[in-house]
């Protein structure tokens, strides 16, 4: 089976995002901070007409904090909702088989093994796929229950 | 829930349908006299294309693909492909018995029978030769193609197909049409018409295309006689239909177009105290705006029935269940209110009924022995009162035992001193975790969850409170906005920020210096007319550091509970229509803040939640001093 | 055996440029130039007259439709196919009104961009 993942970069590591959850990569938008919200959560912007929150995603991965002037927004949808995170280097696209993704190792690249559903060689390189739906539900899933 | 709304609309759609069969059959006999008459085949046209719409909103696929079928054929006379012949009106009597039949069905049974296949057999063969019976044109075709799966901006594919077709052929007409597919989201298939010397060309053109699945391509006959001259494709709304079904994603998106230009003229208006000579068209389009936002709101607006039928039952079978006699009685159910909020109320309003005969009446033995009937009574009400909708639901029960709830309010922690009066003890009731039930039943649980009502309620932007009286029973109170989309609000400055606040919870607003605000205890005080006013800087709900307030600021008096607060800002900037934006994801993280939204430049301004962000600040101390 | 098609490559990222390229050359195409902006596309157009001109539309500075409109009013049967992201909708559109004989999307599928560019250039 054959999956295309959308590459980006954080730091000096590749990442990939299931492209089936990516809407579009945008440039960075003008935020509105949300005052008493984790520190993880940059804001609030305006796509097109729907207010939709940004994630610090290096902040929200516990990575090392530099800001990249070239940062850019990658809009992905997981459920119903969408959601912006922050990443440094313009997208790109490859296919991988499904028997070229490896589950990950316990730990890569300092993230916690959780928020990563496998990894893969591209271009010589790691890349290291990330659990959007892990990562966006992980602390969240408790607060919405919450609510209703 | 679904499968509930749709069943309340049976009646409503049996009896249009059979409105637009009686019509249809009339205007086919007019047909019948006159074959060209092109007004009759459009009120045809309307009807079944009513009927088509009806049947899909209602599940009854079969039904809307025969009225589809027929609309088709229709749809070719009105643009001058096919001529009306004996053969197609045949088709559309049969179509009308085949729909009167399901009608009669759908009345006794509430459910559609399968269709006719020997009376499908003979509508279909009715159309093929109504579509034969004009034989004669070459060089026309028609053309179907299906975009592939994967087919991304498939009306940007659709305008790329039509360019190439259009450089073997002449395109006499598309659907959707070429001018409308840059404003689609999406589509399912292209249809069109074109004039070509070869099918062969056609053929070039579509085989092996780009992110084409299929397509057919078929040769259009010339028109035999003067029937239609093509006439716009717009069916209009026919005059004797009084309601119209319509999907609640468009009523969604036609909201959503109203809120936009509810912004774009409340930027307008800001902007036209530069352009006085505007003054009078503003004014004019502020008019037009408001009457359509309220016509857009009336749209919105369902009844509550539709949740509150669902409850009968439900008491009946609770009250067995505890071996009680429960009469139920539902007031106002024909309140409207917002369909967001309608389906949103249906579980809070649940737990309090289930409450009500389990906590709230007593069993038969103790209301005998105090001289109550032995049936307890709850009522469900509703009513709307200025712009809000107050639900309630009354027992004539045992009451809330206040001094229990005190003790335990005060084992909570959540108050000293002072003992709180009656009425702002019975509303401990509220508090996350507390409860005084003795026993634990497995209706209503262990207690939880009047705390997780009052958060769903005031998610809705509503509020909830409870009036009780011993042994004469309790009245839960909700009052609800009439919609969430727009309210008015205060938009104030707070160092480089902007936020708005709900006028709903404003008293009054003044200007203030910080030399005016006293501390009492640990408490900021400011003497408003002679009375002790808590203030709090909103900075400081904020949690803005480094904050430095301005020489001159202003106090925005909020209402908070049954209390009075002041919330200092820098500054006042305008009141204003807001549009409320929910953020699409993450409530969890904007506590403080109701939702957000967008001002005319673009920016996105957050709204305050002013009983969350106050619902932390200590200022009971001072009430009392 | 018939002539390669001369293709012009215009897109800022080196990524995509390179894995059209790769399309391409294993397709009997000829990428003649690579431009990572709009000046240097229309530039490289002037100079090399391509067959064919694969451009993206969103670029910094110049954006692909101007690019477009620019390489149109130099040659006007120039022929472009648009290279578009998710959610390009409105700019694909303008980009064909504009003269893009086609579009491909991002991510790319050798067939079909090659299937693209060949009836392009029919």
């Amino acid at each position: 089976m054959l999956n295309q993942y959308v590459v980006f970069q954080l730091e000096d590591e590749l990442y990939g995002v299931n492209i089936l959850q990516v809407r579009g990569i945008e440039k960075m938008l003008p935020l509105t901070r949300v005052p008493n919200a984790p520190p993880f959560v940059k804001g609030v912007c305006n796509l097109r007409g729907s207010v939709i929150p940004v994630i610090d995603l290096k902040k929200k991965l516990g990575l090392p904090q530099k800001e990249d002037p070239n940062a850019k927004i990658i809009v992905v949808n997981v459920g119903k909702h969408t959601v912006g995170m922050t990443i440094d280097e313009a997208a790109d696209v490859v296919t991988l088989d499904a028997s070229e993704v490896e589950p990950s190792p316990s730990l890569v690249a300092g993230i916690d093994a959780e928020y990563i559903s496998g990894v893969a060689k591209v271009y010589n390189r790691l890349l290291i796929i990330l659990d959007m739906e892990r990562i966006l539900t992980a602390d969240q899933i408790n607060l919405l229950n919450e609510l209703r | 829930m679904e499968s509930m709304d749709l069943k309340t609309y049976l009646p409503v759609f049996i009896e249009e349908s059979k409105d637009n069969i009686q019509q249809m059959s009339e205007n086919l006999l007019r047909l019948e006299e006159d074959y060209g008459d092109a007004e009759v085949i459009d009120e045809i046209f309307r009807a079944i294309h009513t009927i088509k719409g009806m049947s899909a909103t209602m599940g009854y696929t079969q039904l809307s693909n025969l009225a589809h079928q027929a609309e088709n054929l229709l749809d070719e006379v009105r643009h001058g492909r096919i001529a009306v012949s004996p053969a197609m009106i045949n088709g559309f009597f049969k179509v009308i018995d085949e729909i009167e039949e399901q009608l009669s069905v759908l009345g006794q049974t509430g459910e559609p029978k399968a269709l006719d296949n020997r009376r499908l057999e003979e509508i279909k063969a009715h159309f093929a030769e109504a579509r034969r019976a004009d034989a004669g044109a070459a060089g026309k075709y028609r053309v179907e193609i299906v975009f592939s799966k994967d087919c991304l901006l498939r009306p940007a594919r659709a305008l790329v197909v039509l360019n190439q077709l259009a450089g073997v052929g002449n395109i006499l007409h598309s659907d959707p049409p070429q001018d409308k597919l840059p404003s689609l989201d999406n589509l399912d298939k292209l249809v069109c018409h074109i004039a070509a010397a070869s099918p062969q060309q056609v053929h070039d053109v579509l085989a092996g295309g780009v992110e084409i699945d299929s397509y057919t391509l078929e040769e259009l006959r010339e028109e035999a006689g003067q029937t239609s001259a093509a006439k716009p494709a717009e069916p209009q709304v026919n005059r004797n239909i009084s309601t119209v079904r319509v999907d609640t994603e468009k009523l969604d998106h036609l909201l959503n177009l109203v809120s936009e230009l509810v912004i774009n003229k409340t930027s307008l208006q800001e902007a036209v105290a530069s352009f006085p000579s505007l003054a009078d068209d503003v004014e004019h389009l502020h008019r037009l705006t408001s009457e359509l936002q309220n016509i857009v709101m009336n749209m919105r607006m369902i009844p509550l029935e539709t949740v509150f039928n669902r409850f009968p039952r439900m008491i009946r079978d609770t009250a067995k269940a505890l071996n009680k006699s429960v009469h139920f009685e539902i007031v106002g159910a024909d309140t409207e209110l917002d369909r967001t909020i309608i389906e949103d109320i249906a579980d809070p309003l649940l737990h309090l009924l289930r409450n009500a005969v389990d906590h709230g009446i007593e069993p038969v033995a103790i209301r005998t022995s105090l001289g109550k009937p032995a049936a307890g009574k709850i009522v469900l009400r509703a009513y709307q009162t200025g712009n809000q909708v107050v639900i309630e639901v009354e027992d004539d029960g045992a009451g809330l035992d206040l001094d229990k709830i005190k003790a335990k309010a005060r084992e909570m922690g959540l108050w000293q001193g002072q003992e709180p009066d009656d009425a702002e003890a019975a509303n401990f009731i509220f508090a996350p975790g507390f409860t005084t039930s003795d026993r634990v039943t497995d209706l209503s649980g262990r207690g939880v969850g009047l705390d997780v009502v009052k958060k769903s309620i005031e998610a809705l932007g509503g509020n909830i409170e409870v009036i009780s009286n011993k042994n004469a029973g309790s009245t839960f109170r909700i009052s609800l906005p009439l919609t969430l989309a727009i309210i008015q609000g205060l938009s104030v400055k707070c160092g480089d920020e902007i936020y708005v606040i709900p006028l709903s919870y404003i008293q009054e607003t003044e200007i203030i210096y910080p030399d005016s605000i006293q501390m009492l205890g640990q408490q900021q005080i400011y003497m408003l007319r002679g009375q002790v006013l808590p203030v709090v800087f909103l900075a400081d709900l904020l949690g803005f550091r480094d904050y430095v307030p301005p020489q001159e600021m202003s106090l925005v008096v909020v209402h908070f509970g049954e209390r009075l607060i002041g919330i200092i800002v820098d500054d006042l900037l305008s009141q204003q229509d807001i549009v409320i934006k929910n953020v699409s994801w993450g409530q969890g993280y904007f506590s403080s803040f109701l939702g957000s939204t967008i001002l005319g430049n673009g920016r996105i301004v957050l709204i305050l939640d002013i009983n969350n962000l106050l619902a932390g600040v200590k200022v009971r101390e001072v009430k009392h001093a | 055996m018939e002539q390669k098609k001369r293709v012009l490559i215009v897109d800022d990222a080196a990524f995509m440029r390179m894995m059209i390229r790769d399309i391409l050359s294993k397709n009997n195409f000829e990428v003649v130039g690579e431009a990572t902006n709009g000046d240097e596309a229309v530039a490289m157009y002037k100079e090399l007259k391509p067959d064919l001109v694969t451009l993206d539309i969103t670029m910094p500075g110049m954006d692909g439709v101007t690019v477009l409109k620019k390489i149109r009013q130099i040659d006007s049967s120039a022929r472009v196919v648009m290279c578009s992201a998710m959610g390009q909708q409105a700019m694909v559109v303008e980009a064909i009104k504009n003269g893009a004989r086609d579009f491909i999307n991002k991510p790319f599928h050798p067939q079909k961009v090659v299937e693209t560019l060949r009836r392009a250039l029919q």
